[in-house]
């Protein structure tokens, strides 16, 4: 039996589309979400150098919805274009879109290393190459390409391994062929492929290395804020006190992009995803950024694409992003300094590069990067990480810091007992975790750690930041 | 930090948001200091709203008044009555009111539409209702048909009812307007239907609604 009411209902009812399909109307809400935000939030406009986009509600509604081939088009003609547009800040409905990218992120797992656990990161990239100097002199015309496909393994502590595996050159002209040739370069790579191998200490809280894309040192941003007005002041004046970031993208005309851009690509470790989504907030407050709408990748993905005018020869930069999950699908055109060493050396039989430019045309995550074990490293990058040697380190606990309290480490925080537990949990290289003399000046413990630098570097961090000792020394007993 | 799961050797750390669910009015309240928590409110109902808004206005315009019915709840989130745990009637009611000033738009746009083609035609309709009743006409469904006719009194309480399934108390909310006016309202929009369908020979059992005990048959025949 039928009512009129179950007719009515039957008329009312049909698929529900789920919210995050609905991105249109999730736009709406976030661009007045972020309107809110930001002036209650942003310290000091002036210092981050923003002219915010609060004065252009008037295009709260407008959109950039861009076909794959109109964004094509518009990537090739960026130079262009960015001449057109004003250089300030998102329109409050793009940056919306990157507040809601930052929302999706934000609900996204991130990996957490634990002892004898690396970061594996597969990417393909696309350099371009310019030998500026050789051996005999300034040369020109040498413009090539080049693909490579990397795997990169990184640890809590700063090691990092990586499998690095270059194509042929590829040149412009028949001429710029010759000019490589000529000065004795190689058009195929000069080291047996892949090539593997590993650096020990980049870890970017202490060491001064720079962030080598794709094979290059991982950098730690636990320390970094999850605050985004505050990251995003960090990032653009590069005062975020992670060598590693904030020497990167120096003399571009948007540095604080450049930087993301390198968090993004990574390899990173430490985030969060409240991190991973202050990233994007960040970016939404960024001078000279602007949105590209629907953009396709060189892999084929689809995501939103963001530019800024990097400053450099190359033009502008660009990355494009899954608006879903907050994972990069693509970085363009990043300048770095640090892998033209890398490309002179594997491309010139007698190292006759003394000078080169080098930029990733594109560089594309291919998975999801995941948790792996020691054994997953490669013989041969595995053999070349650095050896670790054995320090002693003894810490004394400050005179008020007792040493344990109800005889169970796991009921007694501020303890040196808990500390000793809390770095056994996470470092595990201690022959001798709980070692400890009472001292009426403060209770002694002494540790005999086996680790490579970095990761003997973080144990003493680790120790120094717990607030609870007055000295720590280190010493090594081979040497 | 957020749930810490273990999984297959690796561990994997689960953002705050992904915890456990806290009420509309928590939401909202919380979103007066931190706005952001305002966008789970959309994840919660957008899907609903959208639905019904389909339903309303048609597949094209739907998503956008969706966005506009976050938008004016988050505009007015400080006057929410945070006694209420259930958004869903404000919202709704928010989007009620959208959608006739959808049509009410559409009216405009085709009155200047039919002068600017000057092809006036005196004898046609062009009212708000009209508009509206045409574009439930155009549907393949019967009912749509008998639900063009209905008068709009009737129409949001009865349409409130049978798409979220509302109760007197909750389509009172949403309307603004007392339950006894709700009770009647739904009774004459009922009544009339059955007219209307029976007239069409549509209608299959003329037997009172009783499989709801929140809803009252008082005033049916």
């Amino acid at each position: 039996m039928i009512s009129e009411l179950d007719l009515v209902r039957d008329y009312m009812s049909g698929e529900e589309v789920q919210a995050d399909h609905l991105v249109d109307a999730r736009f709406k809400l976030e661009a007045v979400i972020l309107a809110e935000e930001t002036p209650s939030v942003a310290p000091d406009k002036a210092t981050l150098g923003l002219g915010l986009s609060l004065r252009r509600r008037r295009l709260l509604t407008r959109r950039v919805r861009l076909s794959a081939v109109a964004a094509a088009a518009l990537a090739a003609s960026s130079a262009l274009i960015l001449q057109l547009l004003p250089a300030s800040t998102l329109p409050v409905a793009e940056a919306a879109q990157l507040r809601l990218i930052a929302t999706n992120a934000a609900k996204q797992s991130v990996p957490v290393l634990g002892r004898n656990q690396w970061l594996e990161t597969k990417q393909e990239e696309s350099y371009s190459i310019d030998v500026t100097h050789s051996s005999s002199g300034p040369i020109s015309g040498t413009e090539a390409n080049v693909m490579a496909t990397s795997t990169t393994w990184s640890d809590n502590y700063g090691d990092t391994c990586f499998s690095v595996a270059f194509g042929t050159l590829r040149f412009a002209s028949a001429e710029s062929a010759a000019t490589w040739r000529s000065v004795g370069l190689s058009v195929t790579p000069t080291e047996q492929q892949p090539i593997l191998g590993c650096d020990g200490g980049l870890s970017g809280a202490n060491q001064s290395n720079g962030l080598a894309l794709g094979v290059g040192g991982v950098v730690n941003v636990s320390k970094l804020p999850t605050n985004a007005p505050i990251l995003a002041g960090e990032l653009i004046a590069g005062t975020t006190g992670v060598p590693g970031i904030d020497q990167f993208g120096e003399g571009s005309k948007y540095p604080g992009f450049q930087r993301i851009m390198a968090l993004l690509v990574g390899p990173v470790t430490g985030a969060t995803p409240a991190f991973n989504a202050a990233l994007y907030k960040a970016l939404a407050l960024f001078p000279g950024v602007h949105a590209l709408g629907e953009t396709t990748t060189h892999t084929g993905s689809i995501g939103l694409g963001f530019t800024a005018v990097a400053g450099y020869p190359g033009g502008s930069s660009m990355i494009v992003v899954d608006p879903n999950t907050g994972a990069l699908l693509e970085a363009q055109s990043i300048v770095q300094e640090s892998t033209a060493d890398l490309l002179g050396v594997y491309f010139s039989a007698h190292e006759v590069v003394t000078g080169s430019a080098v930029t990733t045309r594109w560089l594309d995550p291919t998975e999801s990067s995941s948790v792996v074990n020691t054994g997953s490293i490669p013989s041969g990058a595995h053999a070349s990480i650095p050896n670790p040697s054995t320090a002693v380190v003894t810490a004394i606990g400050k005179p008020n810091v007792p040493y344990g309290r109800l005889g169970s480490v796991l009921n007694s925080p501020n303890t040196l007992e808990y500390l000793q537990y809390q770095l056994q949990e996470r470092f595990g290289r201690v022959d001798n975790p709980y070692a400890y003399t009472a001292s009426p000046r403060g209770g002694i413990m002494t540790f005999t750690f086996t680790g490579s630098r970095a990761q003997l570097a973080a144990f003493v961090a680790e120790l120094r930041t717990s607030n609870l000792v007055a000295s720590v020394t280190v010493n090594y007993p081979d040497k | 930090l957020g749930t810490v799961i273990e999984a297959a050797g690796n561990i994997w750390v689960m953002s705050e948001s992904a915890e456990g669910p806290e009420s509309d009015a928590k939401l909202i309240e919380a979103s007066i200091d931190t706005p952001e928590s305002f966008s789970l409110l959309f994840t919660r109902h957008a899907g609903g709203l959208h639905r019904y808004m389909v339903k309303r206005v048609g597949r094209a315009p739907a998503e956008d008044l969706v966005g506009d019915t976050f938008v004016t709840a988050f505009q007015s989130r400080d006057r929410y009555d945070l006694g209420i745990a259930d958004a869903r009637p404000w919202l709704f009611g928010i989007a009620t009111n959208l959608a006739r000033h959808y049509w009410r738009s559409e009216e405009r746009r085709f009155e200047r539409e039919r002068v600017a083609a000057a092809t006036v035609n005196k004898a046609e309709d062009v009212s708000e209702t009209a508009i509206s009743n045409a574009f439930f006409h155009d549907q393949a469904e019967p009912i749509a048909h008998a639900l063009a006719q209905i008068d709009d009194l009737y129409l949001d309480v009865l349409l409130l009812v049978a798409g979220p399934g509302f109760s007197y108390d909750e389509v009172a909310l949403a309307l603004g307007i007392p339950v006894g006016t709700v009770r009647s309202r739904l009774s004459r929009g009922r009544q009339q239907l059955r007219e209307l369908l029976g007239r069409s020979g549509q209608y299959l059992d003329a037997a009172p609604e009783t499989e709801r005990p929140s809803i009252s048959t008082e005033g049916s025949p």
